[in-house]
């Protein structure tokens, strides 16, 4: 049976099956396509063992700015920092969620948090 | 109540809580099912200036099980949009309500159709109009066949669907229930009722004259049913996406991500009084197929004892059975596997050994001429448990047979106590505000606000 989420990716999340996980307002940050968290310069993003077979490493391009063009204007994409120390960090854009590991994003974005 | 703010977490989640799950052989169409999943409680029919709608941010679905192995074969979806005319005035019509696309009603409600299944995804439908709220004589004059008779929509594929507001099907003397268990007809014999000189009264329809949003769907027996199977399971559920951000510039949520499960529902009163407190949030993200993680539940619920406690000392074999740590197979049965052949005499809705909550329909079962609400224990094989028709009476059913009713299915040697048939709320079919329908969608006409006022 398809997932109830016609365009979704593959989830990494490692959470129970259809439990959904508490989200710390804090640690939750937004930002639109095009501003920060897009913009953020990713070196490495190291995805969890569901993904790797698929995403083993992403070069999102260190200092790039560009957005991808089938990201559109104005379209959310959520950023969780899980666990700041392990560098954990879910990303949310329309029906899709993936997590990465970058400790020094997960730094940078608890510092952007003070 | 059935499944009316059953939990804590979905009590406070209206537009995502399902309410009620019917599923029946259509009786004046028995070639066809219908399905029915309830939800936005409990609604005040005076609900003005913001009247109640499905929620736009919710993943409603319907799910049928055709194989028995209590995974979706079938899922309908339904998704929702608000349209509002006109910003600048607060009111939710300027005028008369003549017709679904009246330009008097300022907020109408639209929602598409995607039937999903092994041979892909169907779009069934889509800017399907949803009837208003029923306001009044004067806003919305001859609503049943103005607005509500004109929301009854046919999809693609030949089937019919309603989504919008019903009056409340589901009765049941609620403010008893949770007073320690006083059932009101039969009050003399509660152990606290009694020591206080408490009498038998008639029972109270705790959900009279309210309102609640169903979303309907008749279709051909032969598009919900495979592999020669007669039996299916169905279940309803309701997702949000995982993340919300309460946008301050446009006061609006922010939705993002998958979408994840925060309610559903197939037998009623599951989740209600055989799943305990600590238990309930989370059981309204399982999936069906998980739920041997719950079967203790059902093998000895907390309600048998219940019964047996508070109205002792009226429940001897009862009692006996819960000091004999009777396992409740027959409860395991009804609720979870559905009933096998050979224990009902020429009944089964036994899907298979997976025990998932599921509401079981023998679509083979012709609709009853004479229905009984008290359904398969009350000789009526057409009704609940045997799917669920809108006029049953499944709180009695379910108080009967966790008392005991239905134990000598599976035990022989156990003798039901005689008070067991004096268990009862009090009400019938009777007892909702208005009739029920003889047609699609078999709910009754919503109360109005102005001769519904509290």
């Amino acid at each position: 049976m398809p997932a109830p989420d016609d365009a979704a990716v593959p989830i990494a999340s490692s959470a129970p099956s259809g439990r959904p996980e508490s989200l710390s307002r804090r640690s939750v940050l937004r930002g639109a396509a095009g501003a920060s968290a897009a913009g953020l310069a990713l070196t490495t993003l190291a995805v969890s063992p569901a993904l790797a077979a698929s995403h083993a490493r992403v070069d999102v391009g260190h200092g790039d700015e560009r957005v991808p063009d089938h990201i559109a204007d104005g379209e959310a994409v959520v950023v969780h920092v899980r666990n700041i120390r392990a560098g954990e960090i879910d990303v949310y854009r329309g029906t899709s969620h993936v997590r990465v590991v970058d400790r020094a994003l997960a730094a940078r974005l608890a510092r952007a948090s003070e | 109540m059935s499944s009316h703010r059953e939990a804590p977490e979905i009590s406070k989640d209206p537009v995502a809580d399902s309410t009620d799950l019917y599923a029946f052989v259509s009786p004046d169409k028995p070639g066809h099912v219908t399905l029915i999943a309830n939800y936005v409680p409990l609604q005040s029919p005076a609900g003005g200036p913001n009247f109640y709608e499905f929620g736009d941010d919710v993943l409603y679905e319907i799910h049928i099980d055709t194989s028995g192995n209590a995974e979706a074969d079938i899922t309908y979806q339904f998704r929702f949009t608000t349209r509002v005319g006109d910003p600048d005035t607060f009111l939710y019509n300027t005028g008369i309500i003549t017709s679904l696309s009246s330009p008097a009603w300022n907020r109408k409600q639209f929602y598409s159709v995607t039937r999903k299944d092994g041979k892909g995804v169907h779009h069934l439908g889509s800017n399907l109009r949803c009837p208003p709220c029923n306001i009044g004589p004067l806003s919305t004059p001859s609503y049943a066949s103005n607005l509500a008779q004109p929301a009854v929509h046919k999809l693609a594929d030949g089937s019919r669907v309603f989504a919008g507001q019903r009056a409340e099907g589901f009765y049941v003397d609620l403010g008893s229930i949770f007073d320690l268990l006083d059932l009101r007809p039969i009050q003399e014999l509660n152990i606290f009722a009694k020591a206080i000189g408490l009498t038998a009264m008639p029972g109270v329809n705790s959900t009279k004259f309210v309102n609640v949003h169903s979303i309907a769907l008749q279709v051909p027996i032969s598009k919900v049913t495979s592999h020669k199977r007669p039996v299916i399971g169905v279940w309803t559920t309701a997702s949000r996406q995982r993340v919300g951000i309460r946008d301050q510039s446009g006061g609006d949520t922010v939705w993002s991500g998958p979408h994840t499960q925060v309610s559903r529902l197939g037998n009623p009163l599951i989740n209600e009084v055989i799943i305990p407190m600590g238990k309930k949030d989370f059981w309204n993200t399982q999936p069906p197929a998980h739920d041997k993680q719950f079967a203790q539940y059902y093998a000895n619920p907390e309600l048998a004892g219940l019964i047996a406690a508070i109205y002792a000392p009226n429940f001897p074999n009862l009692q006996a059975a819960i000091k004999a740590g009777t396992v409740r197979a027959d409860l395991e049965a009804i609720l979870l596997t559905g009933i096998p052949s050979g224990i009902v005499p020429g009944f089964t809705n036994f899907t298979g050994s997976v025990q998932a909550d599921l509401l079981r329909l023998n679509t083979s079962i012709k609709p009853a001429k004479s229905p009984n609400p008290l359904g398969v224990i009350g000789g009526d094989l057409a009704g609940f448990p045997n799917g669920r028709r809108v006029f049953d009476d499944v709180v009695t059913v379910e108080l009967r047979a966790v008392a005991g009713a239905t134990l000598p299915l599976v035990d022989p040697s156990f003798t039901p106590d005689k008070a067991v048939n004096a268990i009862t709320d009090g009400l019938t079919d009777k007892s909702p505000g208005g009739p029920y329908l003889t047609q699609f969608p078999y709910l009754g006409v919503p109360y109005d606000g102005f001769d519904h006022p509290s």
